[in-house]
């Protein structure tokens, strides 16, 4: 018994659900950064805009 | 213990790598082929550490559920969900592996036995407390309901590795009382494939933590804009 082609099917598979793991994590990340900086961004020219108001 | 675990982490990153190179050696090149089953066998090595790092998984969201329950810290929330979804991904692994073991063996991609059944009936569970806990409001029920359903299925953990042990099967029985049922060179590369995966898990474990404290972070600033967009309205 040789089937090599198993033995090639189940390291690839293992290695594309790690790599494909860490490839959305990456992204989700990436996204969730550039949410948050606009987010900080807003809350700071609100902020701003507030004490304009009270002065 | 967020800091320490970041400044160790490029440490554990180059440990992973180091480790996993190793024993692909070990695997591929160290260990002898199997007399019975040849070539194939070798999935092996990684199915049993996928399968491991599966069961360690549902373990450490077991105890986060369990101290969530206690303590009520959201930190611990995030454990479990980031626990979880790798225990799912890695259970996932040895379940497409051992079906693609089974091909050639056992002539057959999948068969009722126990092992198998308690395995895929594991994944399930999980998987669907991934997606139920989605439909709970509010943060601290969501974490609570969420504790709850892991705690109560961490139950099917032991049984998957016993199963072997109560019931009749054809899945192979490798530790027995007797000791180990394997060459001292297989066991080695056993051991070697086992430890890369453990290390694997951490930094994934780190890598998804991360995420959920952006995410918590978010809901954060969510709440502060609600805050003050309310406070300049003059909503009290």
């Amino acid at each position: 018994m040789n089937n090599c082609g198993y033995v090639f099917a189940a390291y690839a598979f293992i290695w594309a659900m790690v790599l494909g793991y860490l490839y959305r994590i990456a992204r989700r990340q990436s996204m969730l950064e550039r949410e948050i900086a606009a987010m900080q961004e807003a809350l700071e020219h609100g902020k701003q805009r507030g004490c304009c108001q009270n002065n | 213990m967020c800091k320490t675990a970041y400044r160790w982490f490029p440490l554990l990153i180059g440990a992973t790598a180091l480790s996993m190179i190793g024993s692909l050696y070990l695997v591929f090149v160290y260990a002898p082929t199997e007399q019975m089953m040849g070539f194939v066998q070798r999935i092996f090595y990684f199915h049993v550490p996928a399968a491991w790092v599966g069961f360690l998984a549902f373990g450490v969201a077991f105890i986060a559920a369990m101290t969530f329950l206690v303590r009520r810290e959201l930190g611990w929330d995030m454990l479990q969900i980031a626990s979880v979804e790798i225990g799912i991904l890695f259970s996932t692994m040895a379940l497409v592996s051992g079906s693609l073991w089974a091909r050639p063996v056992w002539n057959t991609w999948w068969t009722w036995d126990p092992r198998l059944t308690t395995t895929l009936v594991m994944w399930l569970y999980y998987v669907s407390t991934l997606l139920l806990r989605r439909i709970v409001e509010g943060e601290e029920r969501r974490a609570r309901f969420a504790a709850m359903l892991n705690v109560i299925g961490f139950i099917n953990v032991p049984l998957v590795f016993l199963a072997i042990r109560l019931w009749r099967t054809i899945h192979p029985v490798l530790f027995t009382t007797q000791g180990f049922a394997m060459e001292t060179s297989m066991l080695l590369t056993l051991a070697a494939s086992l430890l890369a995966f453990t290390l694997l898990f951490a930094c994934l474990l780190v890598i998804r933590m991360r995420l959920e404290r952006l995410n918590n972070e978010i809901g954060r600033l969510k709440q502060s804009l609600t805050m003050l967009a309310n406070e300049q309205r003059g909503v009290p």
